[in-house]
């Protein structure tokens, strides 16, 4: 699944290859830049949640819509809760995009594979690494 | 004055206040001041500039104009948190989502509490350091990354290695 969002200044793109897609990077590369412009109110796209430090408190772990399979759910900041997040993700029907620094102590289940940024003065990517 | 380091958490000082959640802290606590320390922090970083109290720009999206400054890594508020809270000496900022980069910024300050990470040291080895660690004080950083490697492997003061 590919998906991609333009603004007049720079483009996004996802390339997921997996119903769990596992995104460990360095500081600054862009990853909460460009999930948070795609959350933005100019971004019509579609069924998609994002949970950070700010928010993570507020997951209701019986939430439909992590059995959806049209929904994708990012987990950023994801280091912060990493229970809620292996209680969930394995067990759910949703994509799924987890962004840690860490892997330790995280447990995805089997289906999952890694992802890195790719960036450059305009564009920023997401695309399978391994 | 130096940048205090602890093995892992249980080895804090227990008067010491822990922040976990590095951003909610910047958002809550920070005055984001225009320092020589924050300027080299951001360009290290985050490749970016200072511009004012609320915003910075990106050398690398600099057609995206300054952003506000809740957009920067939280690795990045991490270090910032040590270098600006004023109360960097009662609390210790637990770089939980610091990746090598920003732990490594963390390495090069003076003042402040924080833990070690488990990832590369990629600082330069012959600039002066000012770390306390384990009890004792290290300015070489190789010194440093000999102690952390003895406690990595159970070795106590005055044992040898093999």
């Amino acid at each position: 699944m590919i998906r991609e969002y333009k603004t007049a200044r720079m483009n996004f793109k996802l390339d997921i290859r997996d119903r769990v897609c596992l995104l460990c990077s360095d500081s600054s590369e862009g990853k909460s830049f460009m999930f948070k412009v795609m959350l933005s109110a100019e971004c019509n796209f579609g069924k998609y949640l994002y949970f950070n430090w700010e928010n993570y408190h507020t997951i209701n772990m019986n939430d439909d819509r992590f059995r959806n399979e049209e929904f994708l759910v990012v987990f950023d900041n994801a280091d912060l809760y990493k229970d809620i997040v292996s209680a969930l993700v394995p067990n759910n029907k949703c994509t799924f995009i987890v962004i840690v620094k860490i892997f330790s102590g995280i447990s995805l289940g089997n289906e999952f594979g890694m992802y890195k940024i790719n960036a450059d003065d305009h564009n920023i990517e997401m695309v399978k690494s391994v | 004055m130096a940048i205090h380091l602890y093995y892992e958490e249980e080895y804090i000082p227990s008067d010491l206040k822990i922040v976990k959640e590095n951003d909610k802290y910047f958002r809550d606590h920070i005055i984001f001041r225009d320092t020589p320390e924050v300027r080299r922090v951001l360009e290290n970083l985050e490749q970016a500039e200072y511009v004012n109290e609320y915003s910075f720009i990106s050398k690398k999206w600099r057609q995206m104009g300054p952003r506000p400054i809740e957009d920067l890594s939280t690795g990045c508020k991490t270090v910032l948190n040590i270098i600006l809270s004023e109360e960097t000496e009662t609390t210790c900022f637990l770089p939980i989502e610091c990746g090598k980069l920003a732990w490594n910024e963390i390495l090069k300050l003076n003042a402040g509490h924080s833990l070690i990470r488990v990832c590369s040291v990629i600082v330069p080895r012959n600039e002066t350091y000012d770390i306390e660690f384990n009890g004792k004080h290290f300015s070489d950083i190789s010194l440093f990354v000999l102690e952390v490697n003895k406690l990595d492997k159970g070795i106590q003061d005055g044992e040898d290695e093999f």
